[in-house]
């Protein structure tokens, strides 16, 4: 238990040291930009960018004062909410952002649901079927949508299911079912990988010698598979679970860009075609803490059901 | 009695058979070990003799049943009756299994009883093989090898089986530990009279412990002899080789006594 606690104690200090360094790539980004945040909402409402309006938005905003000093203004507004104004929508940041990251958690939420919920029944039929036609079709069929660009996937669900035959709307309903389609097409490739890694990683721990003997004892593959290569297979899987999340968040913003979603992914990709530096890094940010504490969780997580993996690693 | 008539085993993609026409009896009872060089066939002949592989042609009698992986899975008598240990014990327990779970899972499978008589049998079975009762609730994964070789025993003990197949079981375990399994492989064998078949590279494993020893080459039994304690009895070149390859008998002799002054210090 001492062991878990210096552990967790000493990941969520490395995770705090990403954190800052992200901060710090991100802030520099800003910085070296030369976008001007005050003068870009002077002139965007009809001043001049020397006008008395954009001195009084630098001095509000802190843009007058050192680097280092704004750094710290601006670490603060993380946690306090305080992050500047949007120079594309002229709003608070933090209230777009909360104005849009409801839409992305729905649909990178449901994407993980996708993802759980076909991945490990295909993955664990393959390994029942090992060899055969189910697994050598799910293999072509996982590699080709592995493959899959998800802007194309999401054209095709929405031609296909939206258009050809009518089941789901092409401006997606408000509510959960709107995220249907989105999630599946976000979700997808990442699905097909996820089988993949499952697959090899159970028929893995079925090859280990404690599945042998339980075949000497007359319990069936699918026995074997539950009681104990699906639990000892999982480490791996939870990884990289973590990381798709980081990964489909990230990659919202073409989903978001099809399906016609206002989530962080459209705002995020808004913020850098206008220019919206500060926008751009407080969106950043929040993806690359997601990023990080999934990580944290999935490793604290694998600890927790697999401790004898991180023996052996030490040992 | 477990009967192997004209059993051959070609793995897929092999030309060469790793267990070729073989015939080989075990009767009740008795201790008997099978050795042969790396490669020489006997551990496939051991998945063979548990029903875990399918022989390529011939076949495997016990009791008048076949045994194959088909049975196996349809036979609760072939399950429990016929029990494998495997070499590496490390990997051959559950790492999420508790010692306790690990010997009860057999009993839970293959025999009827009570959670009473489920405790009761693996405290006498922990006893037999001379570990503490405290280790039960440890996980099978934080033992030492030695001690994890133990609890596969009585793993293989809990399924109350009459023939017990060792593969390799005293391979890779250091001198100590090594001498420490196989003089408790004995004592059971005497205690509880059943079918011990020992597979090993070591003649010197196999003569210290056992009554028959058959020595296997290139997947063929070269010889199968009696022993009770007359070397001569080896008639092949092959069987002698393997015996003046092994350590000589003062070696032998001077760990025992090492061990036996030094057991409070040796971890087992």
């Amino acid at each position: 238990m001492i062991d878990l606690k210096k552990y967790i104690t000493k990941r969520l200090i490395s995770a705090a040291l990403v954190l800052v360094g992200v901060s710090v790539l991100c802030f520099a980004l800003i910085a070296v930009s030369g976008k001007d945040p005050a003068a870009a909402v002077a002139v965007s409402s009809g001043h001049s960018a020397d006008s008395e309006l954009a001195e009084s938005l630098r001095e509000q905003w802190g843009l007058n004062k050192p680097l280092y000093i704004r750094y710290f203004i601006w670490i603060r507004g993380i946690f306090t909410g305080e992050l500047g104004a949007s120079i594309t929508t002229h709003n608070p940041i933090s209230y777009d952002l909360s104005l849009y990251f409801p839409s992305t958690f729905a649909l990178v939420g449901m994407g993980l649901l996708w993802l759980v919920v076909i991945s490990f029944p295909v993955a664990l039929l393959c390994v029942k079927f090992h060899g055969g036609a189910f697994d050598h079709i799910t293999r072509v069929l996982t590699i080709a949508g592995v493959c899959l660009p998800v802007f194309w996937l999401g054209y095709m669900l929405l031609l296909f299911l939206a258009v050809k035959i009518p089941l789901f709307t092409v401006v997606p309903k408000a509510g959960i079912g709107g995220y249907i389609l989105p999630s599946f097409a976000l979700a997808f490739p990442s699905v097909c990988s996820t089988v993949r890694i499952i697959r090899a990683s159970v028929l893995k721990e079925m090859n280990s010698d404690y599945a042998v003997y339980a075949r000497t004892r007359g319990i069936s593959e699918a026995g074997i598979i539950l009681r104990h290569a699906l639990k000892n297979a999982l480490p791996p899987v939870i990884t990289l679970l973590s990381q798709y999340l980081g990964y489909m968040l990230a990659g919202s913003a073409v989903v978001e860009s099809v399906f016609s979603i206002k989530g962080i992914g459209s705002y995020l990709v808004s913020s850098v075609i206008g220019g919206d530096s500060a926008a751009c890094a407080s969106c950043i940010v929040i993806i690359s803490a997601v990023f990080v504490l999934t990580n944290l969780a999935a490793d604290i997580i694998n600890r927790l059901l697999c401790p004898w993996v991180v023996r052996e690693i030490n040992d | 009695m477990l009967s192997v008539l004209n059993v051959s085993k070609i793995y897929r993609g092999e030309k060469k058979a790793a267990v070729d026409n073989v015939n080989f009896t075990l009767n009740n009872g008795e201790f008997c070990s099978l050795v042969g060089e790396s490669g020489s066939g006997k551990s496939t002949l051991a998945q063979l003799m548990s029903g875990l592989i399918a022989a390529t042609s011939g076949e495997i009698m016990y009791d008048n049943i076949r045994v194959s992986p088909k049975e196996r899975r349809t036979s609760k008598k072939l399950c429990s009756e016929i029990q494998l240990v495997l070499q590496n014990s490390k990997a051959a327990v559950d790492p999420r299994f508790s010692v306790y779970d690990t010997i009860a899972e057999p009993i839970r499978n293959l025999r009827k009883c009570s959670r009473t008589e489920e405790s009761e049998i693996i405290t006498q079975f922990i006893r037999d093989i001379e570990l503490d009762e405290t280790i039960l609730r440890q996980k099978a994964s934080e033992l030492s090898g030695g001690q994890q070789k133990r609890v596969c025993i009585a793993r293989a003990l809990a399924a109350d089986p009459k023939i017990i197949i060792f593969d390799e079981a005293v391979s890779g375990l250091d001198m100590a530990v090594r001498k420490s399994i196989l003089d408790l492989l004995k004592r059971v064998h005497s205690k509880t009279g059943k079918t011990f078949l020992l597979i090993t590279h070591d003649i010197d494993a196999a003569i210290y412990t056992s009554s028959r020893i058959a020595v296997m080459r290139g997947g063929k039994i070269l010889e199968d002899i009696y022993y009770s304690g007359d070397l001569g009895v080896f008639k092949k070149d092959y069987s002698k080789r393997l015996i003046s390859s092994s350590l000589p008998q003062s070696v032998i002799d001077a760990y025992g006594v090492y061990i036996e002054q030094n057991k409070r210090r040796i971890s087992i």
